[in-house]
């Protein structure tokens, strides 16, 4: 299959640098996967699991808000969280799910209670990736 | 007489001497919180150079260009991000800071969002009209803060509280420089730096999709140059303590002979007394 450069950051530095054949990604308005030479595109992430095809084998990743924007054949993601499954620690994640939990109970207002939900969002998406290995 | 002037010299000695021991601790303190900071500014890096790239290419395209956040605000106010220490004894630092603040936001209707304790006090001093009072902490803010940030201020634009969004900081160059720099985040401005502007095809629609994107820049580039910020904090601090420890050095040396020459005064002295004691006999 024919390759891309393929680009990922995250606040915390860069995550990915180099070739890869194909990256499925979620958006907002559901999955895209990009394969080289996509025409120019620009999307929104949501939360969601990537998965990215390097030199045939499949590496599967946890996603979180950002925007994709593919320019003249390179692919760039900038992304809030990116974590490959191997770099997820599953009991953190665990312990992030329920204490978001604890937080959707106790929430008092809405706006609260949508960013409980946020977390918890996130921490299933994590524990889903890790596991689906 | 003389015995007075060399109790005074050395309990200045003394003094300088414990200001030396503070100074040294600090110093070192600012030089391992340097290498950690230093090491995260340098993370950051690869993620502003992408954000900004990704942005400036994107801008051009005429549904994006036409959109609010490029042809600008409907609010008259200025607010300005500043970022500055939670600490004082940096050298310039914060100082630097608030003087560039100052000669952006001259003629300007001002709202400010001071991020660190020294910020706060110093625009909560001036009453200055403030968006938030929440950020009192640099060195605690999380990524989450950072993007919580970001959407109050995207908020607030789209709200017409204000129309126009300056971010100050200071930019990391090396261990011994540290600039002050402004960004003007909103509306964006590419200034024609663009080298292959695209007009790509858009996912959803261009005012939603920037909706969920503008929050997601700005706080990228706030968290980026907290980090920035930071490091030049520790870079700074570090500098001012260094020339603190020299100077406290130059002054035990200047007062230590200033003492030795006192002493020296009143042996003379107390020799001359009984010298001319004796010839008297």
């Amino acid at each position: 299959m024919r390759s891309f450069p393929l680009e990922i950051v995250t606040p915390d530095g860069l995550e990915f640098s180099g070739n890869a054949e194909s990256i499925l990604l979620r958006t907002t308005e559901g999955d895209v996967e990009l394969l080289a030479s996509h025409a120019d595109f620009l999307a929104a992430l949501g939360i969601g699991r990537a998965r990215i095809i390097i030199d045939g084998q499949s590496k599967l990743a946890s996603l979180a808000g950002g925007f994709v924007l593919v320019k003249s054949g390179k692919v760039q993601v900038v992304a809030t969280t990116f974590e490959f499954a191997d770099d997820i620690d599953l009991a953190r994640a665990e312990a992030a799910k329920a204490r978001a939990e604890e937080q959707i109970r106790a929430a008092k207002d809405t706006r609260d209670h949508k960013l409980a939900e946020a977390r918890l969002k996130r921490a299933l998406n994590r524990i889903n990736v890790k596991t689906a290995k | 007489m003389a015995g007075a002037g060399m109790n005074d010299i050395k309990s200045r000695i003394k003094s300088v001497n414990g200001t030396m021991q503070i100074t040294k601790a600090m110093e070192l303190v600012a030089t391992s919180k340097l290498r950690r900071a230093k090491l995260g500014a340098e993370r950051s890096r690869p993620f502003r150079t992408v954000l900004d790239e990704v942005v400036s290419s994107i801008l051009p395209s005429a549904e994006i260009g036409q959109s609010i956040w490029a042809s600008g605000g409907n609010g008259g106010k200025h607010l300005f991000i500043v970022i500055a220490g939670d600490r004082g004894l940096a050298g310039g630092y914060n100082a630097n800071v608030f003087r560039l603040t100052a000669e952006l936001s001259r003629g300007e209707e001002a709202i400010y969002l001071p991020v660190g304790k020294k910020a706060l006090e110093y625009y909560r001093h001036r009453g200055a009209s403030l968006l938030s009072e929440e950020y009192s902490e640099v060195s605690d803010l999380s990524v989450g803060d950072t993007f919580a940030i970001a959407d109050a201020v995207c908020r607030g634009y789209l709200d017409g509280v204000f129309g126009k969004v300056t971010l100050i900081y200071t930019e990391f160059v090396s261990m011994l420089t540290q600039t002050p720099k402004s960004t003007v985040l909103l509306p964006m401005d590419y200034k024609g730096e663009v080298s292959s502007p695209i007009d790509p095809i858009l996912e959803s629609d261009p005012e939603e999709l920037l909706a969920e994107i503008m929050p997601k820049y700005i706080g990228g580039v706030i968290h980026s140059a907290i980090c920035e910020a930071l490091a030049s904090e520790s870079g700074a601090r570090r500098t001012a303590m260094n020339a603190a420890n020299k100077n406290a050095e130059e002054m035990i040396g200047a007062l230590m002979l200033k003492y030795n020459r006192a002493r020296q005064a009143i042996i003379t002295q107390e020799i001359t007394e009984i010298v001319s004691g004796a010839e008297a006999l």
